[in-house]
């Protein structure tokens, strides 16, 4: 892209998604000073590296990339933290909140899941985001929070797409974990098997001291 | 000469809910597709599971940040420095 006529579709876009790229910035580095010292830093870096931007329909893609990757190399504390086994940890079976919730003592009223969805706050979600492993942290915002395609979320992470896919199902798997013991600090109690599983996917129902916290 | 039409093979629900996910984010395609709707159509435990994924993930959506202002003036400052 031309410098100048560049410069203008870069200002807009960083205008356009300063917030998103702030909360981005906020979900890598957990710290509010330094998520506003890497948005500037990206802003920076795309202002003199424009020229490199072949696609302007990507424009958004591509600052949420150089962001990305200003973190992985500058930001990032622990640069030695274990890395997530992508053939699946013990523990990692499949958990269904819902299952456990519905199937909880919770149950003054018939649809204890929605007034769960309904109490939970956004902080606390997004504390149980925070307390994801980075690669799924990263994946689950870009991907449900951002909503970038998986395409997109391969191009910005330097990731396979598969590898996008398993992170994204990994996530939201640990994500409901992480929310189920809140719905239990809610007052919502699993039951000693009251309830029949109507299902038949023979998928088994957690017990707390399973419930692995990562 | 029309093509005939095949029936939609029956899946298990763990067949069902592992596909959960790429159905969320509209990457479930053709028969895989068509299997599940057709799972969820017949199955009441799976069809509220599966609206519950979909809760959670409008709720994850949320989070989506704002208009942030003051990062916004700080941005046009620094833009126009450059």
């Amino acid at each position: 892209m031309k410098d100048e006529q560049g410069k203008e579709k870069l200002t807009q876009a960083v205008l356009e998604n300063i917030s998103a790229l702030n909360h981005f910035a906020y979900s890598l580095c957990q710290n509010r000073s330094e998520a506003e010292e890497l948005v500037s830093e990206t802003v920076m870096k795309a202002f003199v590296n424009i020229n490199q931007l072949k696609d302007e329909g990507k424009i958004k893609q591509w600052l949420f990339r150089i962001l990305n990757n200003i973190f992985l190399s500058n930001y990032r504390k622990n640069k030695n933290q274990k890395r997530i086994n992508l053939n699946g940890e013990p523990g990692d079976q499949y958990f269904s909140l819902y299952r456990q919730i519905s199937s909880s003592s919770f149950t003054d009223t018939d649809e204890p899941e929605k007034i769960f969805i309904n109490k939970i706050t956004r902080q606390k979600i997004q504390q149980a985001i925070n307390e994801l492993p980075e690669e799924f942290r990263v994946t689950l915002i870009l991907c449900d929070v951002d909503e970038f395609s998986y395409a997109e979320i391969s191009a910005i992470t330097r990731t396979a797409i598969g590898t996008v896919r398993s992170r994204i199902a990994r996530a939201r798997n640990l994500l409901q974990k992480k929310l189920w013991l809140y719905a239990c600090e809610m007052g919502i109690h699993a039951k000693q098997k009251e309830k029949d599983h109507i299902c038949t996917c023979g998928e088994e129902e957690l017990e707390m001291s399973k419930i692995i916290t990562v | 000469m029309k093509k005939k039409k095949t029936e939609v093979k029956a899946i298990k629900c763990e067949e069902a809910v592992a596909r959960f996910n790429d159905f969320l984010d509209d990457y479930l395609k053709g028969k895989s597709r068509e299997e599940l709707v057709k799972h969820i159509s017949e199955c009441r435990d799976c069809m509220e599971k599966y609206e519950f994924e979909q809760l959670l993930k409008s709720k994850v959506h949320q989070l989506a940040a704002t208009d942030d202002n003051a990062m916004k003036e700080k941005m046009e400052k620094l833009m126009a420095s450059l």
